[in-house]
């Protein structure tokens, strides 16, 4: 672990009766672009404030290369944030904004102009040095955010929500610019994100985060095909869930659920198969997209299925997604590719009755 | 364990900042306002004299003024000029505060500012204009002879109650359009048209839209007005006469002529309490703390 | 509708017109009328009351009085008001809305009574009255003044942008000295005018605590005694009166492009 650059221990911190952070842990490598993703309220903007040293924990340690930084002040520290509304200071320029962390420094004036003037051209601001923050739009102040934070290369840049007030267009674009400029500055970013599409896309890991606490830890695709929990599941992309209980664990984690009203399912479970016994109540979550329908039941291979009626299509473009009312009445979602350009001479339409399946190793079990 | 003193620096490091901030301030208020307001408390229970005070603890202060008619006098005109002028004031006030409240934002500028203005010039210097507006044979006089509408100079223009509200609703008038028209400018058109559309007359409106939703604004002018006004002592000085006499002037005669400072501070008291319980009842009547 | 509205109009200008500006207007008119008593009939323009007003050399000296005091004052008023203010809004901590009724009281007191007890203080404390206690006594009631005026600007800075300058790394004092201080320059100028202004102007207050020191305000209430000054007051106080709308107007324009900056932004 001593590799890590930044090395947060159980850190715990409570406003007045409320615990905001608890028991939060982990570690970052050196570049890696880290995402902590949670819902609004779940306490990662409070962690990214105590890594910054605006708030001091109430328990636990952060840790800059091995080095203990918990009660070091802001300016001691080797972090820059980029604030979620910006923090531009409105009465200086573009220019005054980027040079006023190299002036504190004490870099020489004429370095500051030629750093600020590439920085410029990177972001493509050029000629933007006189104007102030209340003549940008939002993601040209967004962009002077970032440079400001940037310009003294810190070992580390905390991203608190940079794009959330942004429109989807420019966040698509700024997203992948952010991306560039982390692979051309060889600097560790912890971004905060409520929105999990963005942490799919962008991190290299992503912790998950629900209520003060860290769910999961892991990779864009781990954290989407395994979760590890309901909650996880629910939060990551699109998914149905089915409530049943276990009938019989067999070898290699399988094991058969009974959901009420669609009968027995098959599915595999990846995380918690200690807790799995019959008569213990578990979640399915299986992927919209891993769902086949059809108006026929397939005739051979290991399938889950059940029987329903088209309520509503939901034509997307480059998928059509499919809510199919189970006879036991619940629904289901279904993505499929649009493959062909009229959806075929067989074109499954409202009130159809079709069929919904799917392999076991897409049913997850998630022990709760 | 290195957290723990570590943890205790950072602690006392924001203590130093709140200090430092607090500190100096709240000292200097204690000094100068809080210790000169208790020991005007505890003088007013001393026994005093002519040009003396003893430490000693008598109720005599006190009692001579609830004895002294002249003195009662000057508390009954007191509340009845101060509570009377108040009232003028708001029926004054509300039109402008309204108008104000409804027009377009260039012209309420021009307003704001012709309101503002006279408020910075000395009080002395605008008293003293009115004094040579209203006296026997002031401007105004003189004008109303001249025109043929009286004979006789009115005498009740200066040196009379009537001068005393008129001065005061002068110097305090911009005080209570302000906040009134803060307050009103803060009600929605489209409340006072979804009302309309429910079918309430522009009585209905004004009884139970308009009003209702001034009351804060009424409440910020009543304290600022009412209290210093129920304190006043220049103005009656100058232009009230024996008729428009207030306890403001009993006190500062006390101090500055009679030399009964014990007696001064008893009267001070009693017009600190009147003050804090007019205030209150205020409160009470009209149901302000739901508001605040 | 319309009616009404040019009613309420006609209502509002005249009632600003009579009872705010009249009785100003006279006085000015008057400071050029040539004659002793200030009434009707007008006897001739002059300039001769402002002439007097140039040799009275206690005027000048009560002026140059009030000056230099008001200056004094709105110094330490401004340092002592601003960290009142930043003790008001920009910590937390139990007992903060205590010191900020605290620091607010005295607004509720009486000038009157503030004054008595400040005169019964020095007296009892043992300090000669002068142009000193004079000081102390309108800090005591600019402080509240400044405090307000600034904190309600500082309630409107955002608190992101201090820290924002701690990350890219100022201390404390660096932070507020580059960025929260300039952001809220405009108040804290205007409020130092309206301080300057209230010292200036303070005649209640100053009447208790100026032993044998004359003031302007003093001075003014000392001349409005006899009938034969009356002209000279009235041409001293044209002049004050246009200076003081001036500096007003100086002070509002900085109060407001202050709130612009911060509404646009």
């Amino acid at each position: 672990m001593t590799d890590a650059r930044l090395e947060v221990q159980q850190l715990t911190k409570r406003f007045g009766a409320k615990t905001a952070v608890q028991d939060v842990s982990f570690t970052v490598q050196p570049n890696e672009f880290f995402c902590l993703l949670g819902p609004s309220g779940c306490g990662k903007t409070t962690i990214l404030r105590m890594i910054g040293g605006l708030l001091v924990p109430d328990a636990g340690r952060v840790l800059l290369d091995g080095r203990d930084i918990t009660f070091d002040p802001p300016e001691k520290r080797d972090i820059n944030i980029v604030f979620q509304n910006y923090a531009l200071f409105p009465h200086m320029t573009v220019y005054d904004n980027i040079a006023f962390g190299p002036r504190r420094q004490g870099w020489p004036e004429d370095r500051i102009r030629r750093e600020v003037g590439r920085l410029l051209e990177i972001a493509h601001l050029q000629g933007y040095e006189g104007k102030y923050p209340r003549q940008l739009s939002g993601g040209e102040q967004q962009r002077v955010a970032l440079l400001r934070a940037l310009i003294t290369r810190p070992q580390v840049l905390l991203l608190d929500e940079p794009l959330g007030a942004l429109d989807l267009k420019i966040r698509q674009q700024l997203q992948l610019e952010l991306i560039n400029i982390q692979d051309d500055f060889h600097i560790t970013f912890i971004y905060v994100t409520h929105d999990q599409s963005e942490a799919l896309a962008m991190g290299d890991r992503i912790a998950v985060m629900n209520r003060g606490r860290i769910l999961q830890i892991g990779d864009p695709r781990s954290i989407y095909e395994d979760p590890v929990n309901r909650f996880v599941a629910y939060f990551i992309g699109n998914t149905n869930l089915f409530d049943g209980t276990v009938q019989e664990v067999t070898a290699g984690s399988k094991a058969r659920v009974a959901v009420p009203g669609v009968g027995d399912i098959w599915g595999v479970c990846r995380h918690g198969r200690e807790k799995l016994r019959p008569g213990v109540a578990v979640s399915i979550s299986v992927r919209p997209e891993k769902i086949h329908i059809a108006r026929t039941a397939p005739t051979e291979g290991a399938w889950n299925r059940a029987q329903g009626v088209v309520q509503d299509i939901i034509y997307l473009g480059v998928s059509t997604e499919y809510i199919v009312r189970l006879h036991a009445g619940q629904t289901v979602r279904v993505f499929t590719q649009n493959l062909r350009r009229n959806g075929g001479h067989d074109a499954i339409t409202w009130d159809d009755p079709v069929w919904v399946y799917w392999r076991p190793a897409h049913s997850l079990i998630l022990p709760d | 364990m290195t957290a723990r003193p570590r943890r205790w620096r950072y602690v006392l490091g924001q203590y130093v900042g709140l200090a430092f901030n607090l500190v100096p301030p709240g000292l200097y208020l204690l000094v100068f306002f809080y210790a000169p307001m208790s020991i005007l408390l505890v003088m007013s229970f001393w026994k005093s004299g002519y040009m003396t005070l003893t430490p000693a603890f008598t109720l005599e202060n006190y009692i001579t003024f609830l004895t002294t008619p002249i003195y009662l006098k000057a508390l009954r005109n007191t509340v009845a000029i101060a509570t009377g002028t108040m009232l003028a004031l708001v029926v004054i006030a509300f039109p402008m505060a309204y108008y104000l409240a409804r027009m377009r934002p260039r012209y309420e500028r021009l307003i704001l500012y012709l309101l503002i203005i006279p408020v910075e010039i000395n009080f002395l210097i605008r008293i003293f204009a009115w004094k040579i507006a209203l006296g026997r044979s002031g401007i105004f006089n003189r004008a109303l002879m001249a025109l043929g509408l009286i004979d006789e100079p009115l005498k009740f223009l200066l040196y009379s109650k009537f001068a005393v509200a008129l001065v005061l609703v002068h110097e305090w008038l911009p005080y209570v359009v302000i906040p009134l028209y803060l307050a009103l400018k803060g009600i929605s058109p489209d409340i006072i048209a979804a009302a309309r559309s429910l079918g309430a007359t522009r009585w209905d409106v004004f009884r139970h839209i308009i009003l209702p939703l001034s009351v804060p604004g009424l409440f910020a002018s009543f304290v600022l007005v009412y209290i210093p006004m129920l304190g006043e002592f220049a103005v009656p000085a100058l232009v009230g006469g024996p008729s428009g006499y207030m306890l403001g002037n009993v006190v500062e005669n006390q101090f500055l002529s009679a030399g009964n400072w014990g007696l001064g501070s008893a009267i001070g008291f009693v017009l600190l309490t009147v003050t804090l319980a007019l205030v209150a009842l205020v409160v009470k009547v009209a149901g302000v703390e739901k508001l605040l | 509708m319309r009616l009404s509205r040019f009613a309420l109009a006609f209502y509002t200008y005249t009632v600003i017109g009579l009872l705010i500006y009249l009785p100003i207007v006279i006085l000015v008119v008057f400071s050029f009328n040539d004659s002793r008593v200030l009434s009707l009939p007008w006897k001739g323009f002059t300039l001769k009351w402002y002439a007097i007003a140039l040799q009275r050399s206690d005027l000048h000296h009560a002026i140059w009085t009030s000056v230099w005091i008001a200056a004094v004052v709105t110094v330490v008023s401004l340092f002592l008001g601003v960290l009142a203010a930043n003790a008001m809004v920009r910590y937390r901590y139990p007992g903060r809305l205590f010191f900020t009724g605290y620091v607010a009281v005295p607004f509720v007191v009486p000038w009157l009574l503030l004054g008595i007890a400040l005169l019964l203080f020095f007296n009892r404390v043992g300090i000669p009255l002068s142009s000193l206690t004079i000081i102390l006594s309108h800090i005591a009631f600019d402080v509240p003044l400044v405090a307000v005026l600034v904190a309600a600007r500082l309630h409107q800075f955002d608190p992101w942008l201090e820290a924002a300058a701690r990350d890219l790394g100022c201390t404390p004092w660096q932070a507020f000295r580059y960025v929260t201080l300039p952001i809220i320059a405009p108040a804290v100028i205007a409020a130092g005018i309206f301080a300057f202004n209230w010292s200036f102007d303070a005649f209640v207050v100053t009447h208790f605590v100026s032993g044998t020191q004359v003031t302007f305000p003093l001075w003014v209430w000392s001349a409005l005694r006899y009938a034969k000054n009356l002209p000279v007051v009235n041409a001293v106080s044209s002049v004050i009166v246009v200076v003081e709308m001036g500096l007003v107007l100086v002070a509002e324009m900085l109060r407001r492009r202050g709130e612009g900056a911060e509404s646009l932004f």
